[in-house]
């Protein structure tokens, strides 16, 4: 059953991707080079309406966190790494399996990279994973720092985050006004 | 953008459904994907190579064993969805080879884009086995639950992305 699920649940989520716009290389690149910020607020608005309904749920009992643990070292080189890769490749491992379906080339040479990446940090893992080990900060999350009631605390979070996206909504709005002023202006001369 | 959904939209559609997956007990990511399948391949054409056990500590996440489990699925599904959001889009999506954005930067040479590609896609994997994640983990399940390792992710990559693509692409929006 859970199985039948995961296929379910995959087809909305590449659905959605799909129509977002997220699949696509100049979308991802807008993005980043804080052209079109529409991907990060699409990703930002959901982990914001995500987050209310987790913490209500939870103060429910009917969903349980599962996190992944906060290595300080590892999940911020891993961040920076993956950033650039972000950034060259324009997907991420989720949307170049989409780009693929849709017909992009590149997209087919993205998850084979990405096939190396996996290879070679597994021959190196242990390496890693010894020089890491002391920076394991176990599976954290803000509620741990603020005593403040969790449910509260995720309140908090989800407001703050949906006016962050709000935010950046409205500069980007008026840089755009400005942008069409100047053109216009720049047509009249 | 014609027959796609805006970004309140869709923001509000992933979240819904991104809590639904909560309420069903499991969390979204991609990673293990790669990990399930690279091992696979690995085991199958140079058994001796690496040992099973090594992918399934650590790279493998919390998967028991090497198999084509609940994330592998859900990879399975975005495949099958991002092909129906395709045939039934309005808007006619260009099969282009290779992005015009990137044409404009490096012309139209798609073996040095396929090239660029390749070590992209390196990094992202990389990246994401050592972070423990990537963007649907880390991002879309882990900040939902305030997950210190999600937040320091997700800053990361966006800091990281955005210098390299500033610095590729030069900070004047110049390559529209």
């Amino acid at each position: 059953m859970n199985s039948v699920l995961a296929v379910i649940f995959g087809i909305l989520f590449g659905f959605i991707l799909q129509r977002a716009g997220a699949m696509e290389y100049k979308n991802i690149v807008k993005t980043l080079r804080l052209i079109d910020l529409s991907v990060a607020k699409f990703m930002f608005l959901s982990v914001g309406i995500s987050a209310a309904g987790v913490f209500s749920l939870r103060t429910m009992g009917l969903v349980t966190l599962d996190m992944i643990k906060f290595n300080l070292l590892g999940t911020l080189t891993g961040g920076l790494i993956f950033g650039v890769g972000f950034a060259i490749a324009g997907y991420c491992p989720g949307t170049c399996i989409g780009a693929w379906v849709e017909g992009k080339k590149d997209a087919v040479f993205v998850i084979l990279g990405g096939i190396a990446g996996v290879l070679a940090y597994t021959l190196v893992q242990e390496d890693i994973l010894t020089y890491i080990r002391g920076f394991d900060m176990g599976e954290i999350m803000l509620g741990d720092f603020i005593s403040l009631n969790t449910l509260a605390v995720g309140a908090l979070y989800s407001v703050a985050i949906g006016i962050i996206v709000y935010t950046a909504d409205r500069i980007e709005l008026k840089n755009k006004e400005k942008e069409l002023a100047a053109d216009q202006q720049e047509a009249a001369k | 953008m014609e027959g796609k959904w805006s970004w309140v939209n869709a923001g509000i559609a992933l979240g819904m459904l991104n809590i639904i997956i909560f309420l069903s007990g499991n969390h979204v990511g991609t990673t293990t994907f790669y990990s399930q399948t690279t091992g696979y391949l690995t085991g199958f054409f140079f058994p001796e190579w690496i040992p099973i056990s090594s992918w399934i500590k650590g790279t493998c996440g919390g998967a028991e064993s090497l198999s084509a489990g609940w994330q592998w699925l859900l990879v399975l599904g975005i495949f099958i969805g991002a092909f129906i959001a395709n045939r039934t889009s309005k808007a006619e999506v260009p099969k282009e080879e290779i992005p015009k954005m990137w044409i404009k930067r490096f012309g139209n040479r798609p073996k040095l884009r396929f090239v660029h590609a390749f070590f992209g896609g390196f990094l992202l994997l990389f990246g994401s086995r050592l972070a423990g994640g990537c963007t649907s983990s880390h991002v879309i399940s882990g900040m939902s639950q305030m997950a210190v390792s999600g937040i320091v992710f997700g800053m990361a990559a966006f800091a990281a992305g955005i210098t390299t693509a500033l610095l590729v692409y030069g900070s004047g929006g110049v390559v529209k």
